[in-house]
């Protein structure tokens, strides 16, 4: 029965996140694309908690729906509306894209039929947000730390560039 | 055990219904049909009750009377306006994005509604009391930014394009000192489950350990849920009403009971996470003290909005950003230091 609930759940939610991807690279219209990106991403939080990753779904949730709002608010700024072009037109590449995506495919169906799996243990742990600030604060704080460092580097870069050397 | 009196009902009505009913998961099927439907009436009473509360301690706060014709005290109030925005013309303008313009009203209702899932009314009373919970709460409510800005696209018009930037511009700036000041909550509780924050508070509210990121919040919450003297995002004397310009009838309203529900959110918010959720003294039952801490943080939420005038748009910015997240982190470095020392004591 939960086997069945399970799997029903993650079929829906895979429409959802494809047709919701194909819609962004589909839409003539760089809002509708943005939006669309914002609902892919909802279908692959819920997906996350689905599989007992609550905390990266909430993640998921907050960060890039925040996100998608600030590219949306640059894609109208920096576009034009309402004079009959498309803001998001395509590029007629699609062979190129077309001979990417089958190789891809291809290499996922190579690494899906011929790697050997981890054996699925079932094993979930019941304190997910604990062990994984356990693991950010004790275990790899330093890869942690590089990584804010970088991420206050790229700040301060933004505002300096925002403001002008002489500002800022 | 759990003995809130909500909670007793519950277990007593389940245990009505298993012999009725037979088999269990049945059951629980209906009894989680039950809360769904609970929660979404008390959404919509939420939104009866404040379209009229509203504008009484409005006028109560500015010495007027307010509504006062319809029935008795101006009691039947809601019930007009809900009758005559049903029959109003339904104005479609031209020039929209037709497909954003629709969903907008309809989205924004979504998360607003979705946080009640994750409030604990009373002892062992959430419907959701997942380990996460006041993360999973602040990232459902950061998504009401989205419908908004889709509101003030769609609807091809200056005011309402700038009420949408407006409303990404306030809430993305203000959802960083909310988190960092609701730190320190997490960081003394030791969880995010709603339920371990509310027992944490049975020695001492939150509010009286917590006093700066208790001022943070009441601040955030005012520009989060887009309440006077925050609300940039209508500021009826400069974009008319914003992302909400060019709606009419239903769809307006639909605006209207989402923005309602988010203020009885925020009540209840506010008595869950610093006045100590349903405990109290034992002479009330806990489910009413729930409710009045609930609503008291209402009123102090209106009677903010009410006395101040609006803010300007860069100053509540910078106030976010040079005040507010400083202070929020001075207070995350405080609670630190404090728990050190506390444990240090013991």
């Amino acid at each position: 029965m939960n086997d069945l609930i399970g799997s029903a759940v993650f079929c829906v939610l895979s429409l959802v996140i494809i047709g919701t991807a194909l819609g962004v690279v589909m839409s003539r219209n760089l809002v509708h694309s943005a939006l669309l990106m914002t609902a892919c991403f909802i279908g692959v939080g819920i997906m996350y908690i689905s599989l007992e990753a609550d905390f990266l779904g909430a993640v998921e949730f907050m960060t890039y729906s925040g996100g998608v709002a600030v590219l949306i608010v640059m894609g109208v700024m920096l576009t034009h509306k309402g004079n009959g072009v498309p803001s998001n037109p395509f590029n007629g590449r699609e062979l190129f894209a077309a001979a990417l995506a089958v190789i891809f495919t291809a290499v996922m169906g190579l690494v899906l039929t011929f790697v050997q799996m981890p054996p699925d243990t079932g094993f979930v742990s019941a304190d997910t947000v604990g062990d994984l600030a356990d693991m950010m604060l004790n275990t790899y704080i330093l890869p942690f730390e590089i990584a804010a460092v970088l991420l206050l580097a790229a700040l301060l870069g933004a505002v300096i560039l925002a403001k002008g050397d002489g500002e800022a | 055990m759990h003995n809130g009196t909500l909670y007793l009902a519950g277990e007593s009505l389940k245990e009505m219904l298993l012999p009725v009913i037979g088999s269990e998961l049945l059951v629980n099927l209906i009894m989680t049909l039950i809360c769904i439907v609970i929660l979404f009436l008390l959404v919509a009473t939420s939104a009866l009750v404040f379209t009229l509360g509203e504008r009484k301690v409005c006028a109560w706060i500015q010495v007027r009377i307010g509504p006062n014709r319809v029935g008795p005290w101006g009691l039947l109030q809601s019930t007009a306006d809900m009758l005559k925005l049903l029959t109003k013309e339904d104005i479609i303008p031209q020039g929209i994005d037709r497909w954003l313009w629709v969903l907008s009203p309809i989205l924004i209702f979504i998360p607003a509604a979705m946080v009640y899932a994750l409030y604990p009314f009373d002892d062992g009373v959430i419907f959701a009391d997942v380990n996460i919970g006041l993360f999973l709460l602040i990232a459902i409510s950061s998504q009401s930014v989205l419908p908004f800005l889709m509101g003030g696209y769609a609807s091809n018009s200056k005011y309402a394009m700038l009420g949408g930037m407006r409303t990404v511009a306030q809430m993305l700036s203000y959802e960083v000192p909310m988190v960092i000041s609701l730190m320190g909550i997490i960081m003394i509780t030791g969880s995010l489950k709603m339920s371990a924050i509310v027992e944490a508070q049975s020695e001492i509210w939150f509010i009286f350990l917590q006093p700066i990121a208790f001022f943070i919040f009441l601040v955030t919450a005012l520009v989060e849920g887009n309440r006077p003297p925050f609300n940039m995002v209508e500021g009826e004397s400069e974009i008319i009403a914003g992302p909400f310009t060019e709606y009419t009838g239903m769809r307006w309203a639909l605006f209207f009971l989402a923005e309602f529900a988010n203020l009885l959110s925020m009540g209840i918010l506010t008595a869950t996470l610093f006045l100590g959720g349903w405990q109290g003294p034992d002479f009330l039952p806990t489910q009413l003290w729930f409710w009045i801490k609930a609503f008291l943080m209402v009123l102090v939420y209106q009677w903010i909005g009410w006395t101040f005038p609006r803010t300007r748009m860069d100053t509540i910015l910078s106030f976010g950003w040079k005040v507010l997240l400083p202070l929020a982190l001075l207070n995350l470095l405080l609670t630190g230091f404090g728990i050190y020392i506390f444990k240090w004591l013991l």
